[in-house]
């Protein structure tokens, strides 16, 4: 049994559109990443924890027990991690033996220190062991790597998978689609026009094997990519084409602020643009290199391509693609 | 709207931890102690007397002190959003208010006493039963007030602005009396004055209940309870 399901759920504030048309269905004992704003994040959090009803649409949980944590959430400063959590401990109804889950999520050596000594690494592991002990079954995290260090996300990963097969449900979001998928869930875009989308993410496998099809090029001169939108075909030159992203097993063009779908697969559009200067700088996306404007490290492990246009459309790029990226464009 | 004993000790714990760690709030009943040591050593006996040195102490640490641990708390709280945390984690707003006013009560009860001796008045002329049940109930109105102004103010800054015209009003109450008789009646109709009429003439004259403190203090405890609760219905603790 589903542990939420959302059907059409929008929620208006002061006559503007926060969440639009969101459908969901969240089962027990898993986890998926939403790719969605800040404020959109929190109104998502408190309708789900029914402290906010919906303007229209239907949310049933399967439980009660849901806690939620907000990126800006404060610790106690003034605390040791040690009375700190005994606090919520007591709070909570459970009473956990706090001293035997240091180890899982690498606290053991700050047991005594105050919080405001802490690291934001460091302050997000109490954080989420302060959640774990008051043994919900619903977590939901915003953007939970935002900030954190290379080593800390490596932590805050080990304590988040002990968190999931302890049996708790998980749902984050972030506004940063590779911070989702450095959580390894599936991840989910919020649209305002649509709603939900489900982005696909192939296995890295697969794609391996689409780039030994390389040597079996024939140059191609022209080329257009045709989309079919109800009765009529446009036919799209690749210079007007600023990315093409898989979301549902569909390759949708984006040219300027609209998606146009594609009869083609991914894979197939990258046999047949590699030569326009389209390269897959992810397993979802397709870009055209020329629309580069900006390479953008947030820490070691995530980078991020911005595109030129008034919208600055940012797309995740894959670590073990950077150099492969640099040697084209500098080539 | 359950209550939790559990809870609500767990709250009473934190913040008696907070308040030692927060010197803001410790503030007004060490200056309470202090100012009333330094005029009982500097100034002339004359002026200086128990009645003096002793209102002068309570309205410092249950007026003051009241007022700044019933807002500043809250508001740092709200600033720091760590009360959203405490009310995601199954804790009420009932829960949290009981845990937090009752630490404050006993601190300024606990001073109250302490005012006594530090004063230099015998312990047996007071009539330790009215004198600890009135300066607790104005402790605790003063909290009340604090509240509602923590309530009101997203942060300690602005928690700090909207309290000190409340905190100059009620703790200058005795200097507003010297001005006319006019002024003098009218504030001795303030709970703060109640205190200063209370502690006067239970040291210089003998006290005995009186109809109208007691009418003083219980309108402004229910105005107090009423005017919280409504801030509250309203704006709940952590409105954003």
């Amino acid at each position: 049994m589903a542990m939420i399901s959302m059907t059409n759920v929008t929620k208006q504030i002061a006559g503007k559109n926060i969440l639009k048309n969101v459908s969901l269905s969240l089962d027990a004992n898993s986890q998926i990443g939403i790719k969605m704003a800040p404020a959109e994040s929190k109104i998502l959090f408190q309708l789900i924890s029914k402290r906010m009803q919906p303007s229209s649409g239907t949310i049933t949980t399967n439980t009660n027990n849901i806690l939620y944590e907000l990126s800006n959430d404060g610790l106690y400063d003034n605390l040791t991690v040690k009375k700190y959590l005994t606090l919520f401990n007591k709070i909570g109804t459970t009473n956990k033996n706090i001293s035997d889950y240091l180890q899982e999520f690498s606290i053991a050596d700050i047991w005594n220190v105050k919080i405001k000594k802490l690291s934001i690494d460091q302050k997000k592991r109490v954080s989420l062991l302060r959640m774990f002990i008051l043994s919900p079954e619903l977590l939901l995290i915003e953007s939970p790597l935002a900030n954190l260090s290379d080593g800390g996300i490596e932590l805050y990963l080990r304590a988040m998978k002990f968190v999931k097969d302890s049996g708790i449900t998980i749902l984050t979001t972030s506004h940063y689609i590779e911070e989702l998928l450095l959580l390894g869930t599936d991840v989910y875009r919020y649209n305002a026009k649509v709603g939900l989308e489900k982005t696909d993410i192939s296995e890295e496998s697969d794609f391996e094997d689409d780039n030994s099809n390389t040597d079996k090029f024939q140059p191609q001169n022209v080329f257009k990519v045709a989309c079919k939108l109800a009765d009529k075909t446009i036919f799209f030159s690749p210079d007007e084409i600023d990315f093409i992203e898989s979301i549902n097993s569909v390759s949708n063009i984006r040219i300027g602020e609209d998606y146009y779908p594609s009869a083609l697969t991914l894979n197939e559009l990258e046999e047949k643009l590699a030569h326009f200067g389209f390269y897959r700088c992810h397993r979802s996306y397709l870009v055209n290199l020329q629309r580069i404007s900006e390479l953008i490290s947030y820490s070691r492990n995530s980078y991020t391509l911005v595109l030129k246009g008034p919208a600055k459309e940012k797309l995740p790029l894959s670590r073990v693609k950077v150099e492969e990226l640099r040697q084209l464009i500098e080539a | 709207m359950k209550l939790s004993i559990r809870k609500i000790n767990a709250i009473f714990q934190l913040k008696i931890q907070s308040i030692f760690t927060n010197m803001s709030v410790m503030v007004a009943p060490i200056l309470a102690i202090g100012f009333v040591l330094i005029m009982k050593l500097s100034m002339p006996k004359m002026v200086a007397t128990g009645a003096f040195l002793l209102g002068f102490g309570v309205l410092f640490n249950a007026i003051m002190g009241g007022i700044m641990m019933g807002s500043y708390p809250l508001a740092e709280e709200k600033e720091k959003n760590t009360l959203r945390v405490l009310m995601t984690s199954s804790v009420n707003g009932a829960e949290f208010i009981i845990g937090s006013i009752l630490p404050s009560i006993l601190i300024i009860f606990i001073i109250n006493i302490i005012l006594v001796p530090v004063a230099g008045i015998p312990i047996n002329k007071i009539e330790w039963p009215i004198y600890l049940i009135y300066t607790t109930l104005s402790g605790l109105i003063s909290i009340l007030i604090g509240y509602i102004v923590g309530i009101y103010s997203k942060n300690q800054m602005q928690a700090g602005n909207l309290s000190m015209p409340i905190l100059l009003i009620f703790t200058m109450t005795p200097m507003f009396q010297m001005i006319n008789k006019t002024v003098a009646h009218i504030a001795s109709f303030t709970y703060s004055g109640t205190i200063i009429d209370f502690i006067n003439d239970m040291l210089l004259k003998g006290y005995s209940l009186n109809f109208k403190n007691i009418a003083i203090l219980s309108v402004w405890t229910i105005a107090g309870i009423v005017f919280f609760i409504y801030a509250y219905t309203k704006h709940g603790l952590d409105s954003e």
